[in-house]
């Protein structure tokens, strides 16, 4: 006769009807002689069903918009330039806010440099503009989940950029 | 659970590879139809691997980000399921790594799940015990305390439903690995519930 270890080792196999026709003789042969390897049977059969039968959870209902707010959040961390092809009417909304707030910090920080630094030709200055400016987003997208000044300012465009994603929802 | 979008089509319905052939050559309605096909059943997986709603939440989405990022890694001699679902394990199985780690810091933190059970109610019937004693949670609980490598196995088995070939794809361990670990995750199961089981 095997032994309790074979039985076990098959168990799954004789359970799912994955054994030959010998080996199940074999295995039923033992289960008639042994209770402990036939209650191991019937309860492993009973977690298998219980297993199935676990109910599902669902996606929180803020899923989707949290998903598309992180893949939007890729793409201002640079990546994906098909997709900003793609969804270009929102995203040149952003892109136009960033801009205009640049332009407007830019305005705001480098007057009084401008009237120190006469002598300094002007593409010197723009290029300390794009060193210093876009180094806060940089910040941003690296912290993931920095809502402050920058970020806010795009929001605007964010529900055009929603509409054009239409993530799901459809 | 297991989504069913593979191979076979449904209806009129785009198969996954479709899809995700579609989504490569730019179609991003394509991976808004991925996203909807496979986030109820990613869910469910990496919520039972993990057993952390939030957590497994979070890894669904990353898994997503990844598929956005990386859509021209997928290559047509893989199913589409198993290329997401091996994704989503891998990033499930980090998560495990890392949680580990931070247990190591502070113990108290990690004293298995802190939900409370429901308990059984002992005026039913044996019959009818039997049936409830086996909560989900306690289900889960035992699962929990597989090691990773018989976690993975057995919920795409007994609770995703997946074939033991699939598996072996997902995992990228050879068929027979897969079965003795299935196998061996019942028998661990059954040890650790066996006394809560009343037999018929
Ligand atoms: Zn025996």
């Amino acid at each position: 006769m095997i032994s309790c270890d074979t039985v076990k080792k098959e168990l799954s196999a004789f359970i799912e009807g994955n054994l030959a026709p010998n080996d199940v003789s074999l295995v039923e042969e033992h289960l008639t002689s042994c209770p402990d390897c036939r209650q191991v049977v019937s309860q492993v059969e009973t977690i298998m069903r219980r297993m199935q039968s676990v109910s599902s959870v669902s996606p929180s209902s803020d899923f989707d918009r949290q998903l598309r707010d992180r893949i939007i959040h890729l793409d201002h961390s640079g990546w994906s330039v098909r997709w900003r092809s793609s969804w270009s009417y929102g995203l040149s909304g952003a892109a136009i806010l960033v801009a205009v707030y640049m332009f407007v910090s830019v305005q705001l920080t480098e007057t009084p440099v401008q009237i120190n630094t006469s002598k300094v030709p002007v593409k010197n200055v723009q290029r300390t503009v794009n060193q210093t400016q876009p180094a806060q987003f940089v910040k941003n997208d690296e912290t993931g989940n920095d809502k402050s000044a920058p970020a806010d300012s795009i929001k605007p465009a964010k529900n055009i950029e929603e509409r054009n994603i239409n993530l799901i929802e459809k | 659970m297991k989504p069913d979008g593979s191979e076979l089509h449904r209806g009129n319905d785009p198969t996954d590879e479709e899809l995700i052939h579609r989504f490569q050559q730019g179609d991003n309605y394509a991976f808004d139809i991925l996203v909807k096909r496979y986030k109820d059943p990613l869910l469910n997986f990496v919520f039972r691997f993990l057993g952390d709603r939030t957590e497994a939440e979070d890894i669904v989405q990353e898994t997503f980000l990844r598929l956005f990022k990386n859509k021209h890694y997928y290559k047509e001699i893989a199913r589409f399921s198993t290329w997401i679902y091996t994704i989503a394990g891998n990033l499930a199985k980090t998560e495990l790594r890392k949680r580990r780690r931070r247990s190591f810091f502070s113990i108290s933190n990690f004293t298995g799940t802190d939900k409370d059970y429901d308990i059984p109610d002992l005026n039913e019937s044996p019959e009818k015990a039997a049936n409830s004693v086996l909560t989900d949670d306690i289900i889960q609980d035992a699962v929990n305390k597989l090691s990773p490598k018989f976690k993975e196995v057995i919920v795409l088995r007994d609770m995703q439903g997946f074939s033991y070939e699939e598996i072996a794809e997902i995992v990228g361990i050879p068929l027979g690995t897969v079965k003795s670990r299935v196998n061996r995750a019942r028998l661990k199961l059954q040890e650790d519930l066996k006394d809560l089981i009343i037999d018929n």
